[in-house]
């Protein structure tokens, strides 16, 4: 099910494409800036995850088991609150940290997993006035801080 | 003025292209075609970003770069976060006011996310593809 009672969506702040690869239904909707809304949001993000281990293990540069933990179990359990339908523009790993990166033209979220226990995983929200940040905060991450945070970024303003 | 001694170079136009190199390939992110912010975030050991003057340069100091993103010097400074240029030489320049994330995460974020959003992707054919 697609989020149609989305702001997003229904302000036509999007452009549809869908289609059968292998058999398999794809329905995708991108949203202009790059950011892309999809039925299967949180499947593709842990796939992005454990795709950037699998990629920057090579060069030692793939973020800690802590922090992949830290994430999956923030996106399934702010998935429980309300169906995620954003997919990520970014998942990065840096110094053993994994950021995950919401993007749409006009606001911004990042989930920050630490590679340490001993820190808390936060979330960076901001809101664009062309390339330059109007507004930011960070808080530290909860299910439903991140879930909040997942639907504040759909909206248009 | 420097110190007796000290090399002053002169301040980069505001017009003056600048390069940052990509470390590693996941620097650059292929759907957007822009580099990812993580390619702005300041690491403990660095006192500023490190940027060359020419993509020649670049290459030089970075011989392992698996490409590079151009960013123009008026941009930079016109970051909402007061970013200044120090040019160090002939052919370096390092971004300073940007803190590492366990400083301020919240500003090393926002002027690594503005610093992406600003860079263009710079593509040369001597660089593996």
């Amino acid at each position: 099910m697609l989020a149609l009672n989305s702001p997003v969506i229904q302000q036509g702040f999007f452009y549809a494409g869908s289609g059968s690869v292998h058999g398999e239904f794809r329905a995708a909707c991108a949203i202009e800036g790059g950011a892309v809304i999809g039925p299967d949001s949180l499947i593709r993000t842990i796939r992005e995850i454990e795709k950037l281990n699998a990629d920057e293990s090579r060069s030692g540069g793939g973020p800690a088991v802590v922090a992949q933990d830290s994430a999956k179990r923030l996106l399934c359990e702010a998935q429980l609150d309300r169906p995620i339908y954003l997919i990520p523009s970014v998942v990065e790993a840096s110094e053993g940290d994994l950021l995950i990166h919401w993007d749409t033209p006009v606001k911004s979220v990042v989930l920050i997993c630490p590679a340490s226990a001993a820190k808390p995983a936060q979330i960076y929200r901001e809101v664009l006035d062309g390339k330059r940040a109007v507004h930011s905060e960070i808080m530290d991450a909860s299910p439903h801080a991140l879930s909040d945070a997942l639907a504040w970024v759909l909206r248009a303003r | 003025m420097g110190t007796p001694g000290e090399v002053v170079y002169p301040e980069l136009e505001s017009n003056a292209e600048v390069y940052r190199a990509y470390p590693f390939p996941d620097s650059f992110d292929n759907r957007s075609g822009k580099p990812k912010p993580k390619l702005f975030y300041r690491k403990t050991n660095e006192t500023g970003l490190s940027l060359g003057l020419s993509p020649a340069g670049t290459l030089l100091r970075y011989p392992g770069a698996v490409g590079m993103c151009r960013l123009i010097v008026r941009d930079i400074v016109d970051c909402p976060d007061p970013l200044h240029l120090v040019r160090d030489a002939v052919d370096h320049a390092e971004i300073r006011g940007v803190p590492t994330r366990d400083e301020d995460q919240e500003r090393a974020l926002r002027i690594a996310k503005y610093l992406a959003r600003i860079a263009e992707d710079w593509r040369d054919t001597r660089l593996p593809s």
